[in-house]
């Protein structure tokens, strides 16, 4: 009698909760998209001239800054004129740079810095090696 | 069988019974009330006074980027433009905004002749915001100005 009794709180205790096991799955991956943009600041700089551009980031990233191109004004010859460039934030009537370079142009960016979300800008200026008028296109690229 | 062993045996089965009916059935939760807390940001009042002056030419338009370091009231004053042959009198455009571009991308604007203010007042959150001042087609010359924008 104590053996069917103990049988049969074994069978009943081993009988609850058993439910059938499940093979795991992986995870799903969601499919990652990168948004990247790119803006494009142009313009004639003279001698001991600053001129600066404003953007807003919509969220902390990457922001890189190239100067693409220096060419003279008449012809539009390219140059190898180094300029002043920098990236800040927009204060008062100018671009309070937080990082500056002096480069000539290149097809790589000069400045690659990871920055917060915000309103942001990018200047060009005369470094002092300026002796005429020049154009310059600068491509400012980050994620949004 | 006796009467022991029936009385056993419906005392297993009885047993059964309630274990099996106890598996699976987990107790059920009353619901509950979800309460809604809605927070009510006080906004600042401005702490910080900036002024922004120039000349206002012909056409044209000239703009000031500030900072507002908290949720709260910012105003812009235009205490003064004319002179130098423009009226003190003149009518000019006025307008708060976010640096955009090589400009201030204004979201409110008005006209404005200079005198007691605030011209404009808003209510903004922690950021970089412009004050842009411009010719509205009045200035037969560039036209001196001083403006104050106030902010947390």
């Amino acid at each position: 009698m104590r053996l069917i009794l103990a049988l049969g709180l074994a069978v009943t205790v081993a009988g609850c909760g058993a439910d059938t096991p499940v093979t795991p799955t992986s995870p799903s991956v969601p499919a990652t998209s990168v948004n990247s943009t790119s803006r494009l600041f142009s313009g004639t700089l003279t001698a001991r001239d600053a001129q600066f551009y404003s953007f807003t980031l919509p969220q902390n990233s990457g922001v890189f800054v190239t100067l693409a191109s220096v060419t003279t004004t008449d012809d539009r010859d390219a140059t190898g004129i180094a300029l002043g460039l920098g990236l800040g934030v927009p204060r008062g009537t100018e671009c309070v740079m937080s990082t500056r370079v002096v480069t000539t142009s290149a097809l790589s960016p000069q400045i690659r810095e990871f920055t917060n979300q915000g309103v942001r800008c990018v200047s060009v200026f005369d470094p002092g090696t300026l002796r005429a008028t020049v154009r310059y296109a600068v491509r400012i690229g980050y994620y949004r | 069988m006796n009467v022991s062993q029936r009385l056993l045996c419906l005392g297993i089965g009885l047993y059964a019974a309630v274990a099996v009916a106890a598996c699976g059935k987990d107790t059920p939760t009353s619901p509950t009330t979800t309460t809604t807390t809605t927070t009510t940001q006080t906004a600042a009042a401005a702490s910080v006074s900036e002024q922004f002056s120039g000349t206002v030419p012909v056409s044209g338009s000239r703009f000031y980027a500030f900072e507002v370091s908290a949720f709260g009231t910012v105003t812009v004053t235009v205490d003064r433009v004319g002179g130098g042959g423009v009226p003190l009198s003149v009518w000019v455009g006025l307008g708060l905004g976010i640096p955009e571009g090589t400009d201030c991308g204004t979201t409110t604007s008005l006209n404005t002749q200079s005198g007691a203010g605030p011209h404009i007042s808003a209510t903004l959150a922690a950021g970089t915001y412009c004050a842009r001042i411009y010719d509205i087609g009045n200035l037969g010359a560039p036209a001196p100005f001083a403006v104050t924008i106030a902010h947390p």
